[in-house]
C-alpha cells in the first residue's frame, strides 16, 4: 500500500473514531444526526477495505482464475455471468426488506446508541461475513441452497433442522410484518385507500406485462409508480369525505382478516397476475425511497432529540420488555445480522456471479448497504421528540387508551409530551390519532415525513410524505407476505409430497389451495394473536421473529464454519465462529428469558400464570373470560414455539460441533461437496 | 519604476469583459452540464433495465439463435422466469 493510501486510511480511521466518540459520549445535548452516519460510514469503509479483503484473500482464497458456476453452466436462464454491479443491485433488492427499517425503530426505546453500535459492529463482524461466506460456499457448490449444503456438509439431521427452521421463520416473519401493517393502517382511511389502490394497479401491470408488453418491467414500473403516487394524493380526498372514509376505516381485527384473505388469494392466483408486478413496483419504490431518505438526512442534517441511552435499558421498556442484553440484539436482526439473508445468498445470486472476487462486493457490500439503511431508520426515530416517539409506539396495555392518561404516563417517565403535541402532529400528517401505533411503521413514517418536508421546504406536504412513507412500507411488507406465503406453500408441498404424491405437485390445484390455506392459517393465527394482545403483539411476536431469524443465522454460520474446517482453514474458523458464539449466547438467553422469566411482561409462562391467578381470584369479568383463556393458550403456544427454536439451535450446534471435533481430531476424513475446479476463460 | 494607473473607464471595461467572459463560460457550460445529466440518466436507465431483467430475453434469444435452436417467445420466457424466481425465497425480511 502506498504512503498516500496509508495516510488516507489513517485519516478515515481517526475521523470515524472521532465521530463515534462524539456520538457515544454525547450527554444532555442534541447532536447532529450526520455524525451518526459519518461514524457508521467510516466503520463500513474500514471493514470493507481491510476485513472483507482479509476474508477474501486469506480465508476463502477467492480466485478469478477459477470458473464460477455462471460460466461453467451458462444456460442463458438460471446461470448467466453478469456484471457485478447488476448482481449487486439484484442482491441488495432481494435482501433489503422491512426488517432493517422496523427493528431499529423499536430498539430506539433503549436510546440510539446501543442499537446503532449493534447495527454497525454486528454487520461488519457478523452479518456481512455470514452473507459473504454463505455466498462463497453456495457459489463453489453450483448455487446449492442452505438446506442442501447443511445436508451435504454436516449431515441429514442438519438438513432437516434447516428445513424446519426456514418453515418456522417464514410463518413467524409473515405474522409479525403483517402486524406492522395492521397497526399502521388501523383507523386510517387515507393509508388503507393508498394500499388498496396498489392491488388493482398491480393487476393492471400484471396484464400489461403478460399480454401487452411481455417482460417490459421498467415501462410497467414507471406506469405503476405514477398510479400509486396518484393514489397517495387521492387518499386525502377519501379521508376528508365522510361518505368515502367510512368504507376505508377499519379496526385491527378486520384488517388482520383482510390481510389473511389477501395472502391466500395472492398465493393461489397465478404469479404473473399479482405477486410479480407488485414485487417490481415495490422494489423500485423501496430503492428510490431509501436513496431519497439518505439524501434527505444529509441535506436536512437533523438534530437527534432522543438521548443516546434511556432508562429502559433496565428492561422496563414500554414497547417491548427486557433488558438491553439480549433484547436489543434480538430486536435488530436485519440490519446487523439476519439469517434470512443466507437463503438469498444461497439462491439466485451465486448463479449470476461472473468472477469469484465479485462475491466480496456482492455479499459483504450489499449487507453493508442494508446496515446503512438500519442506521438511517434509527436516525428517523431520533429526530422525533422522545415523548412523541413513546406516545406513538407504546401499546394501550401500558399507557392506556385515553390520551390524557397516556401523556401523563409518558411525561412521568421523563419524556414530556402533551395531548396538544400529539393532536397537532396527527392533524399535520392527516391522521385521526397517533397514539398506540405499535409496530414501528407509523413512527418511521412520521420521522421520514419530517426529514423530507424540512429538506424540500414543503411543510404543507407533510401529510403526503407521511402517507407515501406508509405506502412504501406497507407495499413491500405485503410483497414479503405474498412471496413468503407462496414459498412456504412450496416447502409444505415438498414435505407433504413425501407422504402423498399428488400433494407435492405444484400444478395440482386442490393441493395448491389446501397447502396455501394451511400456511395462511399458521401465520394468520399468530397475526390475530398479536392483534388481540393487550400488550400490542409486538412485545411477544417481535422477539419470536428475532429468535427465529437468529436461529437461521446460527444454521448458516454452522454450515460456513464446517466448510472452512473441511477446507483445511480451521485456523481462520474464528471468522465465522465468533459471530456464531455471540448469536448463540443472545438467542439462548432471550429464549430462556421469554419462557422462564418471572416477569409477566417478559416470560410467556409467567404471563399465563398471572392471567390464571386473575381468573382464579375472580377479577376477570365474565365477558372477558373466553378472551383471557385464549391469551393463556397463546402464551403457552409462544413458549412452546420458543422452546422448539432453542432446541433446533442446540441440535444444529451439537451436530456441527461433533463433526468439527471429528475433523480436527483427524478421526474422520473431511469430504467437500465442491463442484470441480475449472480454469476460467472469461476476461477479468 | 512607476506604473501607470489604468483609466477608470478601461477598469470598468475590464470588469465588463470579465463578466461577459464568465457569462459565456457559464452558458457554454450549460450544454455540458445538460449532456452530463443526460449521460448519467442514460447510464442509470441502462442499469435499471439490466437489474429489472428487461434485457434477459434478448440475451437469451441471441444465445439460443447462435446455437441454432428455436427460441421461445418473449411471453413464454417471461412466464418461465417468474415461475423459477417465485418458487424459492426471493425476498427477505
Amino acid at each position: 500500500m502506498s504512503v498516500a493510501r496509508r495516510l488516507f486510511w489513517i485519516v478515515v480511521a481517526l475521523f470515524g473514531a472521532a465521530a463515534l466518540g462524539l456520538v457515544a459520549t454525547a450527554r444532555g445535548e442534541h447532536l447532529n444526526a450526520v455524525w451518526l452516519v459519518v461514524a457508521a460510514a467510516c466503520l463500513y469503509a474500514l471493514g470493507y477495505r481491510f476485513y472483507s479483503r482479509f476474508i477474501a484473500c486469506r480465508v476463502l482464497e477467492l480466485s478469478d482464475r477459477r470458473a464460477t458456476p455462471a460460466e461453467r453452466l451458462e444456460d442463458g436462464r438460471d446461470f448467466v455471468p453478469t456484471n457485478k454491479w447488476v448482481v449487486f443491485g439484484h442482491h441488495f433488492a432481494a435482501i433489503a426488506g422491512p426488517g432493517p427499517l422496523v427493528g431499529p425503530i423499536l430498539a430506539a426505546q433503549f436510546g440510539y446508541l446501543p442499537g446503532t453500535l449493534w447495527i454497525v459492529v454486528g454487520a461488519v463482524l457478523g452479518g456481512c461475513v455470514q452473507d459473504f461466506v454463505t455466498l462463497f460456499c453456495s457459489m463453489r457448490r453450483d448455487g446449492k441452497s442452505l438446506g442442501q449444503m447443511a445436508k451435504d456438509e454436516i449431515s441429514s439431521l442438519g438438513g432437516w433442522t434447516a428445513l424446519f427452521g426456514v418453515l418456522f421463520i417464514m410463518v413467524i416473519l409473515i405474522a409479525v410484518v403483517a402486524l406492522v401493517v395492521v397497526n399502521a393502517l388501523r383507523a386510517s382511511p387515507w393509508g388503507l385507500f393508498t394500499i388498496a389502490v396498489t392491488i388493482p394497479v398491480a393487476l393492471l401491470l400484471g396484464i400489461y406485462l403478460r399480454y401487452l408488453r411481455p417482460g417490459r418491467v421498467m415501462e410497467a414500473s414507471v406506469l405503476g409508480l405514477v398510479l400509486v403516487v396518484a393514489g397517495v394524493i387521492g387518499g386525502r380526498y377519501v379521508a376528508e369525505s365522510p361518505a368515502l372514509a367510512h368504507y376505508f376505516t377499519y379496526g385491527s381485527v378486520a384488517l388482520a382478516w383482510m390481510i389473511i384473505v389477501y395472502g391466500f388469494a395472492a398465493s393461489v392466483l397465478p404469479v404473473w397476475l399479482l405477486l410479480a408486478p407488485r414485487d417490481y413496483l415495490s422494489t423500485f419504490i423501496k430503492l428510490g425511497t431509501i436513496l431519497a431518505l439518505a439524501l434527505g438526512i444529509l441535506a436536512a442534517h437533523p438534530q437527534m432529540l432522543l438521548p443516546p441511552v434511556t432508562r429502559f435499558t433496565d428492561g422496563t421498556g414500554p414497547i417491548f420488555a427486557g433488558k438491553v442484553f439480549p433484547f436489543c440484539f434480538i430486536t435488530i436482526a436485519c440490519g446487523a445480522i439476519s439469517g434470512f439473508h443466507s437463503l438469498i445468498a444461497s439462491g439466485t445470486t451465486p448463479k449470476l456471479i461472473a468472477k469469484e472476487n465479485h462475491a466480496r462486493m456482492i455479499g459483504y457490500g450489499s449487507m453493508m448497504m442494508e446496515s446503512l439503511v438500519g442506521v438511517m431508520a434509527m436516525v428517523a426515530a431520533t429526530v422525533l421528540k422522545p415523548g412523541v416517539y413513546f406516545a406513538i409506539n407504546s401499546p394501550a396495555g401500558i399507557v392506556g387508551t385515553a390520551a390524557e392518561k397516556a401523556v401523563a404516563t409518558i411525561s412521568g417517565w421523563g419524556f414530556p409530551v402533551s395531548t396538544q403535541d400529539m393532536s397537532e402532529l396527527a392533524s399535520r400528517v392527516g391522521e385521526i390519532s397517533l397514539f398506540n401505533r405499535t409496530g414501528g411503521a407509523p413512527s418511521l413514517a412520521v420521522g421520514m415525513a419530517q426529514i423530507f418536508s424540512s429538506t424540500l421546504g414543503m411543510r404543507r406536504l407533510e401529510a403526503i410524505w407521511y402517507h407515501f412513507a406508509i405506502m412504501f412500507e406497507a407495499l413491500f411488507i405485503l410483497t414479503v407476505l405474498d412471496a413468503g406465503t407462496r414459498v412456504g406453500r412450496f416447502m409444505l408441498q415438498d414435505l407433504l409430497g413425501h407422504f402423498w404424491k399428488p400433494l407435492g405437485r405444484t400444478s395440482w390445484y386442490p393441493g395448491v389451495v389446501l397447502t396455501s390455506a394451511v400456511i395462511c392459517a399458521a401465520w394468520g393465527y399468530f397475526l390475530i394473536q398479536g392483534v388481540v394482545d393487550p400488550l400490542g403483539g409486538i412485545n411477544s411476536l417481535w422477539p419470536l421473529f428475532g429468535i427465529s431469524n437468529q436461529l437461521l443465522a446460527t444454521i448458516a454460520l454452522c454450515v460456513c464454519t464446517t466448510i472452512l474446517i473441511k477446507m483445511g482453514r480451521g485456523r481462520y474458523a474464528a471468522v465465522t465462529l465468533a459471530p456464531l458464539v455471540w448469536l448463540v449466547s443472545i438467542t439462548m438467553t432471550a429464549s430462556f428469558q421469554k419462557v422462564w422469566s418471572q416477569d409477566p411482561r417478559i416470560g410467556f409462562l409467567a404471563h399465563a400464570q398471572a392471567l390464571r391467578t386473575q381468573i382464579a381470584s375472580g377479577t376477570v369479568a365474565a365477558e372477558k373470560l373466553a378472551v383471557t383463556q385464549r391469551l393463556i393458550f397463546n402464551d403457552r403456544l409462544d413458549a412452546a414455539v420458543t422452546v422448539i427454536f432453542a432446541a433446533l439451535v442446540i441440535l444444529i450446534l451439537a451436530e456441527s460441533g461433533r463433526h468439527w471435533w471429528l475433523y480436527l481430531a483427524r478421526r474422520k476424513e473431511p469430504v467437500l461437496s465442491e463442484a470441480p475446479a475449472e480454469l476460467s476463460r472469461l476476461p477479468a | 519604476m512607476r506604473t501607470e494607473e489604468p483609466e477608470p473607464q478601461s477598469k470598468h471595461n475590464q470588469r465588463r469583459r470579465l463578466l461577459v467572459h464568465y457569462l459565456q463560460l457559464a452558458t457554454n457550460g450549460l450544454p455540458l452540464l445538460g449532456s452530463l445529466i443526460a449521460y448519467g440518466g442514460s447510464l442509470l436507465w441502462a442499469y435499471l433495465l439490466e437489474v429489472s431483467g428487461e434485457n434477459d430475453y434478448s440475451r437469451y434469444r441471441a444465445r439460443v439463435v447462435a446455437q441454432g435452436e428455436p427460441p421461445v417467445t418473449a411471453s413464454e420466457f417471461y412466464m418461465a422466469q417468474l415461475e423459477r424466481k417465485y418458487s424459492r425465497v426471493s425476498r427477505c425480511c
